[in-house]
């Protein structure tokens, strides 16, 4: 059983986003780049998968070199293989873009199952799971937090909303796109992360520059006006409890 | 309750059954509860009465309960050592009596603290667990009769290890705790032959009252006859025991140490030594050699080196070296191996299991392994065990247990923080430390703020505090902020108190602001190593594009990284606690002390700064000189400082610790406060014949103005303390400052934002 | 000629979903009245009347045994076959786990353009424009939907249901259904979320927890404001994966949508897919201490002080009105 997880890079929300000067675009001095938590969680279901059944798991990266931190972290964590695709070619634009470069490598890989985040919060051209899908010729089932192996098949726990699930029969190979794993995302020892930097090797493969068509342009990205936020209530506890409760009660809710 | 029940279930029941009533119970009600007739009832009550202070209020029958407890009183120190005294026999009886353990709940109610309550209750609740063994009761009474009335009694007796059980009539002279064991023995006469013998309580089977009485000797000096004893016996002549330690640091610690009055220590060629001794009955140390682990070999005699090796290849693994298994290597070993290699680590191998790092670790009660236990454990050759349980991140890091041990084994270091790294490296932790160790890694602080606003509590300062990357000079001191004291929106009104110190004494400095990591201290002693290298690394070259004379800081814990760790990855710079700082320019900080506080103040001694680094005086010299300041200590101070709970990790294990151990230790350290402080109001509240009143009330006005406060010098501290204030019930007069916010109280720099 | 604006209906167990009406209105929204024209692509067995309540000028309902249910690997050909037999100018998918699992792949597929995540669609000129929120709604952003065809998934709540209903059916057209056989994906059944709890969907005041309620014991200070208030706990994503709350309390795309008459979001940033269950609420007060918080986008009321903080002085208070 060999599953393969693709993963991104996004930017760190905790810091303070800046539009480029173009108007158009993040400013990418600024801020540093995450692991998306999505495909944290996919990585985490492939290693429940491999602890469970004996998969290998096959971690892809694309993109800038923290890339690289990312996928020693994921050995340390019990991934078998890392690839790293297309070091040398800029950030891939878009998700049509990324659906591209990881579908070449991963249709030579030949794998029984792709688990990939469900979203990342940088995709204004959509999640890359079902594109990649697409282009691998897979069926592609998301909001994916459960995923049992069979022969030849998988069931799915997908989620809807009101709290229901579905059970979903899918046949492999196939594309998952992974809403949360069914443990939270475990802990690697940086001790771990280090011998894997020097044990583990990743596999360089290059690429040519994607196309990236499929996505609108941008004309326009800022931030929310201030002047559609809420009205704050300021004091202390004390005077912020009171006014509260006296708006509960001008609402009739008390 | 039925016929069965001794006399002495029956007067403890009876004694339960009156306290636990207000309004106390008729002759007829008890009757019935304890099911014996009303003639007993006040026979019984006549009996108590001798012993509890027993009231009678028409028909009905109480014990007063503030007359119940007044015969001790004891004042700080002396509480102290006692309530130590309970703690270490709490922990190594495994199985307490129910007497001891009720003189146990009296005797912790007489240290007039709150933790005492909590003592209390962990007596009963380790009593809860057992049954009340009524065969064990009788025996006791038994034994107490005879003893306190020179009765002769008969006994039938099991020896340890042995099948046959013996019977004799003996002479009890008096008790002895075991000298290496956890039982008790009774010392008496056998009056089937000459001599003295030793029982041990807990093997006499069955004991009944004969109806002779016997001559006390005139002088019974224990100590002495205990030296003939364990030399005696009765009528078989003695057995050598002969062990061998081959293990040089152990030999050393056999020969410096007394363990039976009549041993005799040989040194052997190869460093290591023969030890003998004359003993009546050698099965009594069984465990005692067995604590040696696998570096004690029994040369003699050969039945009992057969037994200890039937008893190690039951716990597999462990064996000695005259066996006949060769060692396995199972983890327990290569752990216990690893221990060995640190420094100092071979002091494991003389653990005596006296239990005094259990006894002093504030949290030892709610942990399922406990330090003694987890030693054990290892060299039982089980300590997968140990990391199969959570409890190790119960510990806090407060070295407790390390200034106490007799033989100085590094227990917070050595085995503490080494298997809370097992058990980060097998990805066994609690999310919120695993958020915190994930956050440190990720933005250089566990609270998982950005790192380019590490400065931001200093942006509206005037004069400017000077930023190494941007200020491009050389500085006099760098100040190494810390984590919590950059974000954490409480701890920055101590940091920005310091920095008007500093600014009012023209000290040059500067601070590295987003360039400045955490100092990795407490996630290096919550078991991440790694990362702690990582994040030292980091700051090591952010330290070395600057020139500056020494280092200050405002955190413990980073002035213990600083100075004693750091320099073993090459980052050697002089570092001072900023308390140390300021106490060498008293003399300057004096004459700008201008306003008065009026306030009582206790100090908490941060475990890393005192018990650690031996760092006592400096914050005291500080707080002496603020003019008004009455400074009190706490009846935990100095090394035996309370640790607030944060080292270790524990700063981000509260919601776990807190569901283990039921109680915070902040909360506990702010009841000390209150108490010493006097913030729990107990100056005003005897109540004052008329004649007094007025000076009396002025003497409250005067006492309640005064402010009553925690001191504190430690980043986490403040946050943890106020947070415990909420929680306590009375304790919303305290208030919690750190040293620095006081003095610039008192030089009236400017509170507020700046 | 005027451009064709298509809306792929969802539908979950014989129901038409809510969000249904928002594509519709979205739809309108994008179209000029009397010139475009809406088409509601209907998909499912036996449910031609499901859409008789949609605002659209016609419906396309194509039936078929397996596409009863939704299942990706059904309505993906049947609707990429929709697209090009009409080529419309602009494809609205809900952006959930019925949309979003399809309308990539058919952007792959088709080779067309797709816009995730949409807030609104307007005309401006002869151009359809589109607002995206991005970066967990810290970023908006703004463009031009590409022509010819456009695939765009709209956020649940951008726009009122209630403007997307009619008072007169559309007219139904049947499409026959291509050949749906060896399909990959089945669905083999539902599984009800945990019974006998609160039904949060129906209580008029809901105090919310998110993770800065930090700890699972500190969820007793929200209950106990709820019970001073008379209203229910609630939770957002992180609480219930945390397992502190069942997820019958979750609120949020993969929970409940709820409008209460209150809803205090105690320690929530307001994550998009938190605020598509709440948005619609009458009076949303966001208690934070980041100001920056996305919840005070759509807060009217916010404070600013900790939640562990407030929550017992405010229950005490709330509980001293209700008495004096």
């Amino acid at each position: 059983m060999n599953v393969v997880v693709p993963v991104k890079l996004v930017p760190d929300l905790v810091e303070e986003l800046e539009i480029a000067p173009s108007g158009v675009a993040l400013d990418t001095t600024f801020g540093c780049l995450v692991l998306n938590e999505f495909d944290e969680h996919a990585l985490e279901q492939a290693l429940l998968l491999k602890e469970r059944s004996g998969a290998t798991v096959t971690v892809l990266a694309a993109g800038p070199e923290a890339a690289e931190e990312v996928l020693y972290s994921a050995a340390a964590k019990g991934a078998d293989r890392l690839v790293r695709i297309g070091a040398d070619l800029p950030r891939p634009a878009n998700s049509h873009a990324l659906a591209r470069l990881f579908g070449a490598a991963i249709r030579e890989m030949a794998p029984d199952l792709v688990l990939i985040g469900v979203q990342a919060h940088d995709s204004l051209d959509g999640p890359i799971g079902p594109m990649l899908a697409e282009g691998l010729g897979m069926p592609y089932v998301g909001y994916v937090s459960g995923v049992t192996l069979a022969d030849g098949c998988c069931t799915v726990r997908k989620e809807y909303p009101g709290g229901m699930t579905a059970e979903v029969e899918v046949d492999l190979p196939a594309v998952l796109g992974i809403q949360a794993a069914e443990q939270p995302p475990r802990y690697v020892a940086i001790s771990k992360v280090r011998q894997a930097m020097k044990e583990a090797t990743i596999e360089q493969q290059t690429a040519a520059e994607p196309d990236a068509s499929g996505a609108a342009a941008v004309s326009r990205m800022y931030k929310p006006e201030t002047g559609q936020r809420a009205i704050m209530i300021e004091g202390d506890i004390e005077a912020v409890a009171s006014g509260l409760v006296d708006i509960f009660r001008e609402q009739g809710l008390l | 309750m039925s016929a069965g029940m001794s006399r002495a279930l029956r007067l403890q029941r009876l004694e339960e059954l009156l306290l636990t009533s207000c309004d106390g119970r008729t002759s007829q009600e008890l009757a019935s509860m304890l099911d014996v007739h009303r003639t007993t009832v006040w026979r019984d009550i006549a009996e108590l009465s001798s012993q509890v202070p027993v009231q009678q209020v028409g028909d009905r029958y109480l014990i007063d309960r503030r007359d119940y407890l007044s015969n001790v009183r004891l004042n700080k120190g002396e509480s102290l050592m006692l309530y130590l005294a309970l703690r270490r026999m709490l922990r190594r009886g495994s199985k307490l009596p129910p007497m001891m353990a009720r003189a146990m709940e009296k005797l912790s109610l007489a240290i007039r603290h709150p933790s005492s309550v909590q003592l209390a209750e962990s007596i009963q609740i380790a009593q809860r667990e057992q049954p009340t063994d009524v065969e064990r009761a009788k025996v006791w009474e038994v034994l107490l009769q005879g003893w306190m009335e020179w009765i002769t009694v008969r006994i039938r007796y099991q020896g340890y290890g042995r099948t046959v059980v013996e019977e004799h009539e003996i002479e009890p002279y008096f008790f002895e705790p075991a000298l290496l064991t956890e039982g008790v023995y009774l010392v008496g006469r056998c009056r089937q032959g000459t001599g003295l013998r030793m029982f041990e309580v807990e093997r006499i089977l069955s004991a009944s009252l004969t109806t002779r009485r016997f001559e006390r000797p005139e002088d019974i000096v224990v100590d002495q006859m205990l030296k003939h004893l364990w030399g005696i016996l009765y009528g078989e002549g003695m057995i050598e025991v002969r062990l061998r330690f081959h293990d040089p640091v152990l030999a050393e610690r056999v020969r410096k140490t007394v363990w039976l009055p009549t041993q005799e220590v040989r040194d052997l060629a190869d460093g290591g030594v023969e030890w003998s001794a004359q003993v009546s009955d050698p099965f009594e140390l069984v465990p005692w050699i067995r604590g040696w682990g696998p570096d004690c070999e029994v040369l003699e005699p050969p039945d009992l080196s057969q037994s200890i090796t039937q008893i190690e290849r039951e716990y597999g693994g462990v064996t000695m070296t005259t066996a006949l298994h060769t060692r396995t290597a199972s983890f327990s070993q290569s752990f216990y191996q690893s221990l060995l290699d640190m420094l100092d680590g071979e002091r494991i191998r003389i653990c005596l299991q006296c239990s005094s790092c259990s006894g002093i670790c504030p949290h030892g009660l709610a942990m399922e392994y406990h330090p003694r236990k987890m030693i054990a454990a290892l060299r039982a050759g089980v300590f997968d065990a140990v990391l199969g349980s959570d409890s190790i991140w119960m510990c806090v890091s407060c070295y407790a247990c390390t200034e106490v041990c007799p033989a100085k084994i590094p227990v917070t270091v050595g085995l503490m923080t080494r298997t809370k790294e097992e058990m980060l490296l097998s990805g066994n932790v609690p999310p919120e430390l695993q958020e915190a160790l994930e956050r440190s890694q990720r933005y250089g602080n566990p609270l998982g703020e950005s790192p380019r606003k590490r400065a931001d509590w200093a942006k509206d300062f005037k004069p400017e505090i000077p930023i190494m990357a941007r200020a491009n000079r050389p500085v006099d001191v760098l100040w190494f902020v810390g984590d919590y004291a950059s974000y954490h929106p409480r701890v920055q009104h101590s940091t920005r108190a310091f920095a008007r110190i500093l600014q009012a004494l023209g000290v040059d400095f500067g601070i590295l602001g987003p360039e400045e990591q955490s100092d990795g201290d407490s996630q290096r002693m919550a078991g991440e190593r790694g990362l702690f290298e990582m994040l030292a690394t980091k700051n090591g070259q952010a330290f070395a594009k600057y020139r500056f004379s020494e280092i200050v800081t405002t955190d413990p814990h980073a002035y213990n990284a600083l100075s004693n760790e750091y320099p073993k990855l090459g980052v050697s710079y002089p570092v001072r606690h900023y308390t140390q700082f300021l106490a060498e320019r008293l003399p300057d900080l004096k004459p700008q002390m201008k306003q008065e506080l009026s306030a009582t103040v206790a100090f908490h001694d941060p475990c890393y700064l005192g018990r650690v680094n031996g760092v006592f005086e400096e914050p005291r010299q500080l707080l002496r000189a603020i003019p008004g300041v009455e400074l009190v200590e706490m009846s935990h101070y100095r090394e035996n400082s309370l640790c607030c709970g944060a080292g270790g990790g524990g700063m981000w294990l509260d919601g776990f610790q807190w569901e283990k151990a039921g109680v915070r230790l902040s909360e506990w350290r702010i009841g000390e406060a209150m108490r010493a402080s006097g913030a729990d109001g107990a100056s005003l509240r005897p109540p004052v014949p008329a004649k007094k009143r007025r000076a009396k009330a002025a003497q409250v006005a005067r006492e309640q103005e005064r402010d009553r406060i925690l001191a504190v010098a430690c980043p986490y501290e403040a946050p943890r303390f106020e947070d415990a204030v909420k929680m306590v019930p009375g304790a919303d007069k305290l208030l919690v400052k750190d040293i620095a916010e006081l003095l610039a109280d008192c030089m009236g720099l400017q509170r507020g934002e700046p | 000629m005027g451009n064709e604006i298509f809306l792929v209906v969802e539908h979950l167990r014989g129901q038409l979903r809510e969000l249904s009406y928002t594509l519709a209105a979205a739809a309108r929204a994008a179209s000029r009245s009397g010139e475009d024209r809406v088409t509601a692509a209907l998909l499912g067995h036996g449910a031609e009347h499901l859409a008789d309540e949609l605002d659209v000028d016609q419906v396309l309902y194509v039936d078929h045994p397996a596409l009863a249910e939704f299942t990706s690997d059904a309505y993906r050909p049947v609707l990429v076959g929709l697209i090009e037999a009409h080529r419309p100018r602009a494809v609205l998918f809900g952006d959930t786990t019925i949309g979003a699992d399809v309308a990539g792949g058919i952007s792959a597929r088709l080779g067309l353009p797709l816009v995730s995540g949409c807030l609104a669609l307007w005309q401006e000129g002869a151009q359809i424009q589109y607002l995206c929120k991005v970066y967990a709604g810290k970023i908006l952003v703004e463009g031009e939907l590409p022509g010819p065809t456009a695939l765009v998934t709209m956020i649940p709540g951008a726009y009122r249901p209630e403007q997307g209903r009619a008072a007169h059916p559309a007219e139904v057209k049947s499409v026959s259904a291509p050949t749906l056989e060896k399909l990959r994906v089945r669905l083999k059944g539902y599984v009800e979320p945990e019974v006998g709890d609160v039904d949060i969907t129906r209580e008029p005041i809901l105090i919310s927890v998110g993770r800065g309620i930090q700890r699972q014991d500190n969820i007793e200070l929200a209950q106990e404001l709820a019970d001073a208030l008379a209203g229910a706990v609630c939770a957002s994503r992180p609480v219930v994966d945390h397992g502190w709350l069942p997820t019958s309390r979750l609120v949020g795309k993969s929970g409940k949508m709820v409008k209460p008459k209150l809803y205090l979001a105690l320690g929530i940033s307001g994550a998009p897919e938190h605020m598509e269950g709440m948005s619609e609420s009458e009076l949303i007060i966001g208690v934070n201490t980041d100001p920056s918080a996305p919840i005070f986008g759509i807060a009217r009321f916010g404070v600013g002080v900790d939640v562990l903080d407030l929550l017992p002085v405010l229950s005490e208070k709330v509980r001293a009105a209700k008495a004096g």
